[in-house]
């Protein structure tokens, strides 16, 4: 269970971007809407403890992300939109970090390099690689252990059909085993027949539906409402 | 209305040049105000007379080689640091514009050597000093015409070009035959320049991607945790700056002792002060390169370390570099060098909390680190015991500059695209 409480964040003073929210995300998929700057990377970044909250908390299982920083962060995986990863490390090293600190074997490295197809690139700098290598990379970090919450920042820009199709089947996988997976992304088609639920971020207060309508139709249509920002039905 | 070929490459020649004299500018206004700082201090310190004595050993007659390799050395170290600020992003998006390469790379040239202004009016001072306050006009103007060719010629031997093995020699040899004083040795740096020039071709196409990670040959990477690494390429041969940087008081602090009769008391005195001032020193020129080569990485605080180690691990990379400086100090005065020792780890603490404020700062790292270093190092030459003190409130440091990992606001230069310093990874090329 991810919870905010009383969560408030500015990149500006006096510009909040989310004001004081209150939210639990319980296991399943939750689908994270919203125009373009409604906050909905913001509040990911707050989710995966990439950026502390200037009031209120965020807690992990019941650890506070900024008090209990360790242990919050035991059973998280994060895929930034924008893989900002160290230039000054190898793919390798840089899963080599992640297995260190989840306390998974070096092969589970390995293995979630040939999942993702960057075994042969493994050796090269985060410099050398492309946008879409690079997303790969975090990809390939998210993969190691077994993570109970997958924060996915648009998980399928930049990636092929193959890409793709192997992460839609990653996640079925997740929401198998009862992890709380979020996802922000433009690209509903894929996700809302998986979603459990969706929120949307608006004058940075939260709204949220839960449970989503069965029907598949009346369901996709209530997404792109929330994804264009208007009145939700 | 087309104009003709040539006018129009003239024309997108001026342009170019233009925005690079405006990026040169530039930088030259951000180092002006440090560099006239120290240099009012020093002469308020040091008084007229040395300052009229530097100026003669500088451009006097009895002036000699040294003294050129001394301004060249100066001149190739400013070049240093505009050199990736002027050429980041120059090899990618640039590319398409409809300006010859070698256009580029000239254009880029005389950014850089703009860009040593604030050293080149303080050597015009001290040049102007030096012939009488310009009373020996000829001797003057050989010495403007000297700078005008030591500049380009420091700035073309650090920036990246095609073919950098055959130009640095030469591009530094005009750059040290030029101050060297006389016409002749004038001369040959202008045609040495223009030979570095013909031969450097443009710039590198990997000027701004980025060089890959060698981990093998040059200097050899320690083993160890991977955050410890990353921080070693960050910094790795501005490791010796920063040690030949942190040398200079303690060679003063040598110099001062032995060619002195001093009472046991004074030598501590000096060895505290200079190795105290070294370990300062070198703190604030590793602190700024981390700063600005290793900013903060976002998604790495999604994975489960603690701010406390990541500000540990700095710390302790910190405090291990010092220790040849505090071996130094323990050649001049034993118990000096203890008590250097017992004040590191908050010095190093405190420099990983600097660190961390770097972004904020238009001081970045460095200023903050060199006014509580220097603060404590005055007290802890006066009072040894203190640096005791200091020990005990390093677990408060530590905690005080994890507090400032935790606060950082990561991604604020992502989202908004606007810090009071710039955008932190536009330095992070250097």
């Amino acid at each position: 269970m991810i919870r905010f409480l009383q969560a408030a964040f500015a990149y500006r003073p006096g510009e909040p971007v989310l004001a004081g929210i209150d939210l639990e995300i319980p296991p399943g998929l939750t689908l994270l809407l919203g125009p373009n700057g409604c906050g909905k990377s913001t509040l990911l970044k707050l989710a995966s403890g990439v950026e502390r909250p200037d009031g209120g908390r965020v807690e992990i299982d019941g650890h506070d992300l900024w008090t209990d920083e360790v242990a919050a962060r035991r059973g998280l995986a994060y895929v930034p939109e924008q893989p900002d990863l160290t230039p000054y490390a190898t793919v390798r090293e840089i899963l080599g970090l992640v297995c260190r600190l989840r306390g998974e074997p070096r092969r589970a490295a390995e293995e979630a390099l040939d999942f993702v197809g960057l075994k042969d690139l493994a050796h090269r700098s985060v410099r050398e690689l492309s946008m879409g290598q690079r997303r790969r990379s975090v990809l390939a970090a998210a993969l190691i252990g077994t993570p109970r919450h997958v924060l996915l920042d648009e998980p399928l820009e930049a990636m092929d059909r193959g890409a793709r199709e192997s992460i839609l089947a990653w996640i079925d996988r997740l929401l198998a085993g009862d992890a709380t997976v979020v996802v922000v992304s433009h690209d509903l088609a894929p996700f809302a027949p998986r979603a459990h639920r969706a929120f949307t971020v608006r004058d940075g207060r939260c709204l949220r539906v839960d449970p989503l309508p069965g029907d598949p139709a009346e369901r996709l249509a209530l997404l792109e409402h929330m994804a264009r920002g208007e009145p939700i039905p | 209305m087309s104009l003709s070929p040539p006018r129009e490459s003239r024309e997108r020649g001026l342009a170019l040049l233009r925005f690079h004299l405006h990026v040169g500018s530039r930088l030259a206004l951000r180092a002006l105000m440090p560099t006239v700082a120290a240099a009012v201090g020093g002469l308020f310190l040091l008084g007229d007379d040395f300052f009229i004595s530097f100026a003669r050993l500088l451009f006097g007659t009895g002036s000699t080689g040294g003294s050129g390799v001394l301004i060249a050395a100066a001149a190739v170290g400013f070049a240093s640091a505009a050199a990736p600020r002027v050429c980041r992003g120059l090899g990618g998006w640039m590319r398409h514009l409809p300006i010859h390469g070698r256009a580029q790379r000239r254009a880029a040239l005389v950014a850089i050597a703009v860009a040593q202004t604030p050293l080149l009016l303080g050597l015009i001072v001290f040049a102007w000093v030096a012939t009488d306050r310009g009373r020996h006009f000829g001797a003057f103007l050989v010495d403007l015409l000297a700078l005008a060719v030591c500049a380009p010629a420091a700035a073309l031997a650090v920036m990246p070009v095609e073919r950098p093995a055959a130009v640095r020699p030469l591009a530094l040899a005009a750059a040290v035959a030029a101050v060297s004083g006389g016409i002749l040795p004038l001369a040959a740096a202008a045609v040495l320049l223009l030979a570095a020039d013909a031969v450097a071709g443009e710039l590198p196409r990997h000027a701004t991607a980025g060089a890959p990670i060698h981990t093998g040959g040059g200097l050899r990477l320690p083993a160890g945790p991977v955050e410890l690494r990353i921080a070693w390429r960050a910094l790795k041969w501005r490791l010796l700056s920063a040690w030949t940087v942190g040398l200079l008081p303690l060679g003063a602090a040598f110099l001062f002792v032995t060619n002195n009769e001093l009472a046991p008391r004074h030598v501590r005195l000096a060895a505290l002060l200079g190795g105290a001032g070294a370990v300062v020193l070198l703190f604030a020129d590793l602190g700024e390169a981390l700063g600005v080569r290793r900013p903060a990485w976002p998604w790495a605080r999604s994975l489960p370390w603690s701010a406390d180690r990541r500000v540990r691990s700095d710390a302790a990379l910190l405090a291990a570099h010092a220790l040849p400086l505090i071996v130094v100090t323990a050649a001049i005065d034993l118990p000096a060098a203890a008590a250097v020792l017992a004040a590191t780890p908050w010095l190093a603490a405190r420099a990983a909390g600097a660190v961390r404020r770097a972004p904020e700062r238009l001081t970045g790292a460095s200023g903050e680190i060199l006014v509580e270093g220097f603060l404590l190092a005055a007290a802890v030459a006066l009072l040894p015991w203190l640096s005791l003190l200091a020990l005990a409130g390093t677990p408060w440091a530590v905690r005080a500059a994890a507090e400032r990992e935790r606060a950082q606001k990561v991604s604020r230069w992502l989202e908004l695209h606007h810090l009071a310093v710039g955008d932190p990874q536009s330095w992070s090329a250097g």
